[in-house]
């Protein structure tokens, strides 16, 4: 727990010392990136990851913050509204299509979550006050009021903040009741239903509250970028790049999101670097083959490999 | 060893005064001029984006060498009112996605320090990248983007040269208009069916909305998901509305399926006239063979233009040299134009300062015979928009995409109504 602490700490410093001294538009671009998918990894791994129930829908949730805010904005109200709006559409969402799907076992509650992705996404496709297919533009004004500012630094320090936070929710749960019965129901859902842990109302708040975390992460993402759009926001391809966060930087772990997250982004940017002048696509098929060879050699992710290897190391020890 | 001392003694010299004589010639060089460029290069759209890089580069080369072609600022070796300074590009990849496409904007300002923006074909990173350049005050030249909003937005530093998809469809009723003057057809009901995306449900508003205005009748509004198996129903629908003529938007595949239903279930307008894309895919052709006959379909672009600018088999040429045999299209020409206008601008600006070159822009007007486009002109309104920008409308005959409209570059007449479905 301490050790835990003080990493976070750590994070922070640096990131915060990143965002004073860092001029370059381009590296606070990559620091925010990185932070924001962090944070979508981990919210990803509270259902999936502590819970066992592995989303192939989560955009939804990272969309509903996102459309919050160029609601609010187009609207005339301030973004920072989105956050409790954003995050309260999130949740009952995620109760509405959690309550009938989360008993689901294994691979039926994955399809499962891709047809809510499917049927979400079509609704916004064809809802003109959700800008159907187009989007939102949302239009530029700088200020706190409308969280939106002219130096990049800003918002990297709020999606810190938003980490740091989300990771702390996280370390609290691990210690928490709750986690440990997640985590039971993981491992063996009928002995754990044995002992009296009501299933259904554990993984709905659970996925309640990991459908906050993405819905915050996406009002944060459409005031950077001030443009939200379904390919972008609430996409099948989104879903997938946050569960791949998750599954590559160690499923059910405290660190594996933000490991996952550096992995994906410098992996996406060198391979892209590397190869992707030629045109051919090259870039996404060398891309998608080294995450193939890592959840085939390391199914338990980089952090849970490392978490092993270390157990194994003081099982050893503690023989001798 | 004495030896081997002496040969690396003689390289190093060698480099050294090899290395100054670069060094006496870079001097003497022009200036250079940077431009940045956004593309798609890597990404599901990659293999565009390396044609349109292709295409931008040969305009480089166009402006920078003293061929001359009858084309804005080719062949005067650079920008003669810069001190001939020569242009060059840094590109910067979108990967077709939105927040890509804003940090390459980004990169582009801060870290190249380039005097313009150019790109970026998909208009969702279009919307982005255009922003950052408000932002930071810098001209954004956009040759390939049709999404109508993206000139709507107020912006001071956007300037759009292709036409977008409200001419596209505002062509088709001039189309109609042009018929019913010269050959006294009359189309009255039209209907509309488009994909749900981006692409189709932003040309079925258009269409809908311009249409109206005119006063046609939409007889329906048909839209569906892309990526479905069966059309049946939607078929229908446009049989039960009975049409004159039916304005479709759709990818290859499902063009395939609406065109079977059609004719699987007698649906007989007077013409199908479709918004490019799965029309236009070679595919289209190949697949439906003699089902494909008397389909029209507008396009940005066709070598029938050589018509009115001797210039487009040359470029052409110049291009498959450059891309593999590839010939030139309406995206790429598009791209070298958006080169051509930018470099204009530039040259009369005489400044590589940003009000200057925007001042520039805004009093651009090249005539359009003077452009590898079937333009009118190049002329940019209040909101950026080129407003003297046109599309041409082709149709099937013989297996072959034939220009029917307008009327100064059409090879063929076209033929109305469409050919009966052959059993």
């Amino acid at each position: 727990m301490r050790a835990h602490l003080i990493a976070l700490g750590a994070i922070v410093v640096v990131v915060a010392a990143a965002v004073f001294g860092l001029r370059s538009a381009v590296a606070l671009d990559l620091l925010f990136t990185l932070l924001l998918y962090a944070v979508l990894g981990q919210s990803w791994n509270w259902i999936s990851g502590y819970g066992g129930n592995i989303s192939f829908g989560h955009a939804i949730f990272f969309g509903c913050g996102a459309y919050a805010s160029a609601l609010c904005v187009t609207h005339g109200l301030s973004p920072w509204l989105a956050i409790p709006a954003g995050a309260l559409v999130a949740a009952l969402l995620a109760i509405v299509t959690g309550f009938p799907t989360l008993a689901l076992r294994g691979h039926y509650f994955s399809i499962a979550t891709i047809a809510v992705a499917a049927l979400v996404d079509a609704f916004v496709r064809t809802t003109p006050w959700l800008g159907k297919a187009t989007g939102f533009e949302l239009p530029i004004a700088p200020g706190w009021a409308t969280m939106q500012f002219p130096q990049k630094g800003t918002y990297v320090a709020l999606a810190l903040i938003l980490f740091a936070a989300v990771q702390l929710a996280t370390m609290a749960l691990e210690r928490s009741r709750m986690g440990y019965y997640l985590r039971a129901l993981r491992a063996n859902h009928a002995a754990a239903a044995a002992v009296g842990i009501d299933e259904r109302r554990v993984k709905l708040v659970a996925f309640a509250w990991s459908a906050t975390m993405a819905a915050v992460a996406g009002v944060l993402y459409a005031q950077y970028t001030l443009f939200v759009d379904p390919p972008s926001t609430i996409a099948l391809a989104i879903s997938i790049d946050i569960a791949l966060i998750g599954v590559v930087g160690g499923i059910g772990t405290l660190w594996g999101p933000a490991v996952g997250a550096l992995v994906y982004v410098v992996l996406a940017k060198a391979v892209a670097l590397q190869l992707g002048g030629a045109g051919k696509g090259y870039d996404l098929v060398i891309y998608g083959a080294i995450i193939c060879l890592i959840a085939a050699l390391r199914p338990y992710g980089i952090v849970g490999t490392i978490v092993d290897a270390l157990r194994r190391r003081r099982g050893a020890e503690a023989a001798a | 060893m004495h030896a081997r001392r002496l040969s690396a003694f003689l390289v190093a010299a060698f480099a050294l005064t090899a290395l100054g004589g670069a060094g006496t010639t870079r001097a003497a060089d022009p200036p250079e001029i940077v431009i940045g460029s956004i593309l798609p290069l890597t990404g599901p759209l990659a293999q565009t984006g390396a044609g349109l890089r292709a295409a931008q580069e040969l305009a480089r080369d166009l402006v920078n060498g003293h061929v001359s072609y009858p084309l804005p600022m080719v062949g005067r070796s650079g920008l003669p009112h810069l001190g001939h300074a020569r242009i060059k590009l840094v590109f910067a990849d979108s990967q077709a996605k939105p927040d890509q496409a804003r940090a390459a904007a980004e990169q582009l300002i801060t870290q190249d320090h380039v005097v313009a923006l150019i790109g970026t074909y998909a208009s969702s990173t279009t919307a982005t990248a255009s922003q950052v350049a408000e932002r930071y005050g810098i001209p954004f030249l956009n040759p390939d983007s049709t999404a109508p909003g993206l000139t709507a937005r107020g912006l001071k530093w956007f300037f759009r040269a292709t036409p977008n998809d409200a001419t596209f469809a505002d062509n088709f009723y001039q189309f109609f208009a042009e018929l019913k003057k010269t050959k006294k057809i009359d189309v009255k009901r039209v209907a509309i069916v488009g994909e749900d995306g981006l692409f189709g449900s932003g040309a079925g508003d258009a269409e809908e909305q311009i249409g109206k205005k005119l006063g046609y009748d939409i007889v329906t509004r048909v839209a569906y998901s892309a990526t479905t198996t069966e059309v049946n129903a939607e078929v229908q629908k446009v049989k039960a509305a009975s049409p004159d003529v039916i304005i479709i938007a759709s990818y290859l595949p499902d063009s395939l399926l609406y065109m079977r239903g059609f004719k699987e279930q007698g649906v007989a307008p007077k013409a199908i006239l479709a918004q490019d894309a799965g029309f236009i895919d070679p595919g289209f052709v190949r697949t439906l063979g003699a089902d494909a006959e008397g389909v029209f379909t507008r396009e940005v672009f066709s070598l029938s233009i050589k018509h009115r600018n001797q210039s487009v088999p040359l470029v052409d040429q110049l291009f498959r040299q450059r891309f593999g045999d590839k010939p030139l299209d309406g995206n790429t020409a598009r791209s070298i134009m958006g080169v051509l206008i930018l470099a204009d601008a530039l040259d009369r600006a005489g400044s590589t300062k940003p009000d200057a070159i925007r001042t520039a822009l805004q009093k651009t007007n090249i005539p359009g015979k003077l452009t590898l486009m079937p333009w009118n002109r190049v002329h940019f309104d209040a909101t950026g928009q080129n407003d003297g920008g046109a599309g041409i409308i082709e149709q099937v005959q013989d297996g072959k995409y034939e220009t029917v409209w307008p009327s100064d570059v059409a090879v063929r007449a076209p033929i109305w109504p469409m050919p009966a479905w052959k059993r």
